[in-house]
């Protein structure tokens, strides 16, 4: 089985646009992952503020990850120039 | 016989942070070479850095001391253009430099000394004009098409009557296998499994130009150019035969011209349909019942819609003007005839804020109840010189100093100071 290899999560889990995984356990050295419907996720005024020390741009760039998150179907690849 | 060796500097791999996409084909470069062949200047070779290495493109240039060497240029890859230019220049080549992203900045480039001339807007003509010249001995640069370049007192641009922008209907069908380039490495690069793992997958264009006038693009044709809609669907059914079953359509603006599009489908109704789905960029407000019947017709199976932000003033203010509830009702059309869409945006636009950025989470997640969205794309907004972002950013008498100047950047910098001066980030009390 293909997985992602950081956090030991098999592929076809992440691969599954519309949810998000929310929470990984391991019981007995399985992952046991939480899923949620991206949809039913909404992001807080603590995501969405730029924190002490954090530059413009890292905070731009931390957003776009959380949308990509949790996004159903985003594109999780870097950008494109095309 | 002159000889030209062409080559796109446009890499993707690790260190421009960009998605590697080796599938995408160098057509400016190939239309440029095919054209050259058409006149009777066969001696023109196309490298791409996406698959050719700098040592692999240096050491040809080396082996075959070209007379001319073309670069197409792009600002995440000043560092390849400037390793390419230097080893052409000192064996004697003649260095061009062209490409989109070169028209605004000939002025700059040109402070490169490897550098002896950068084309503005197309390239076929001014090409064409210098490979003649050099056949002929002659090594003047006065009155070539579209050619800024410098003599030992000053920089010449060209007059607006040495501007020449060529019908696209006259052009010949790009030759994908020109001198010996190899695009089958091309049709087997499609690495999407996700999305589709039996793609085989190429790009061509249609027609030119966008008269839209978004301020963070830096597109430099206006007017809307066409092909021949018969040129198109040969070109389309040649593909076909080379393998190909998916075609990414890179006009700027693909429903623009609904009597276009009609000429198209028409030749498909008469001709034959063929069997190859394609993906193109749709402006929202050219999606209607019409437009929208019609890709249906031509096997549109998805469309890039450039929606940018989810918060409308925002939107406006950077150059769209229509509202969320239009957009939803076009995407709605789209998802009614199982046409996909691939919903792009910008993140930091001039005048956003952190309430911004979430209208665009939620605008991008309520899409989805309208239509199948296939790989929303969120991108870090970047000013592109000759953009009117660009010419804000040049109002900032500090960054003026800053960028006012040259063509290599720190990217991250430069989108780091944007931000700054353009957006509105509060800053919490988060650590």
């Amino acid at each position: 089985m293909r997985e992602d290899k950081e956090n030991k999560v098999p592929l076809e889990v992440l691969l599954d646009g519309r949810n998000a995984i929310v929470g990984i356990d391991y019981v007995g050295g399985q992952p046991q992952v939480e899923l949620r419907d991206k949809l039913s996720i909404d992001l807080s005024q603590y995501d969405l503020q730029r924190m002490e020390g954090e530059s413009p741009l890292a905070y731009v760039t931390r957003v776009r990850e959380l949308f990509v998150k949790y996004t159903p179907n985003a594109d999780p690849t870097p950008e494109t120039l095309r | 016989m002159v000889s030209t060796l062409l080559v796109q500097a446009q890499a993707t791999p690790q260190e421009s942070g960009l998605r590697d996409e080796k599938w995408y084909l160098p057509l400016g470069l190939l239309s440029i070479a095919t054209y050259l062949g058409s006149a009777g200047f066969s001696d023109v070779q196309v490298l791409d850095a996406d698959h050719d290495s700098l040592e692999k493109i240096t050491s040809r240039i080396l082996q075959e001391r070209p007379d001319i060497v073309g670069v197409n240029f792009n600002v995440f890859n000043t560092t390849l253009l400037d390793d390419v230019v230097a080893v052409a220049h000192d064996i004697g080549s003649f260095t061009v430099v062209g490409g989109q992203a070169a028209t605004p900045i000939s002025d700059r480039l040109l402070s490169n000394q490897n550098i002896d001339s950068v084309v503005v807007y197309d390239g076929e003509e001014a090409l064409l004009e210098l490979t003649t010249r050099f056949s002929r001995g002659n090594r003047a640069l006065e009155g070539v098409p579209n050619l800024a370049y410098k003599t030992s007192e000053r920089i010449i641009l060209p007059s607006r009557k040495d501007l020449r922008l060529p019908n696209l209907a006259d052009l010949p069908e790009i030759d994908r296998r020109i001198n010996g380039f190899d695009f089958d490495r091309y049709l087997k690069a499609w690495n999407r499994s996700d999305i589709d793992p039996d793609r085989i997958a190429t790009s061509m264009y249609t027609q030119k130009g966008c008269a839209k006038t978004c301020t963070f693009c830096a597109r430099i044709d206006k007017k809307l150019r066409q092909r021949s809609p018969e040129k198109v669907y040969d070109e389309l059914k040649n593909l076909g035969r080379d393998g190909v079953n998916y075609v990414y359509v890179v006009d700027d603006t693909f429903a623009a011209d609904p009597q276009y599009l009609g000429e198209l489908a028409t030749l498909y109704a008469t001709r034959g349909a063929l069997p190859i789905q394609l993906w193109a960029f749709v402006d929202a407000r050219d999606v209607d019942d019409v437009s929208v019947d019609l890709m249906k017709r031509l096997n549109v199976e998805k469309v890039l819609v450039g929606i940018e932000t989810g918060n409308e003033e925002l939107r406006k203010k950077n150059g769209k003007m229509y509202s969320n509830n239009s957009l939803l009702r076009a995407m709605g059309r789209l998802g009614g005839a199982g046409i996909k869409v691939e919903d792009s945006y910008v993140l930091g636009l001039a005048g956003e804020t952190d309430a911004t950025l979430h209208d665009t989470f939620r605008l991008a997640q309520k899409l989805t109840s309208v239509c199948q969205t296939e790989g929303t794309a969120y991108n870090i907004m970047t000013p592109l010189i000759g953009s009117p972002d660009w010419n804000r950013l040049m109002h900032i008498p500090d960054l003026k100093k800053k960028y006012g100047k040259g063509y290599k950047f720190d990217i991250a910098e430069l989108r780091n100071d944007y931000f700054t001066h353009f957006c509105n980030f509060d800053q919490g009390v988060l650590s």
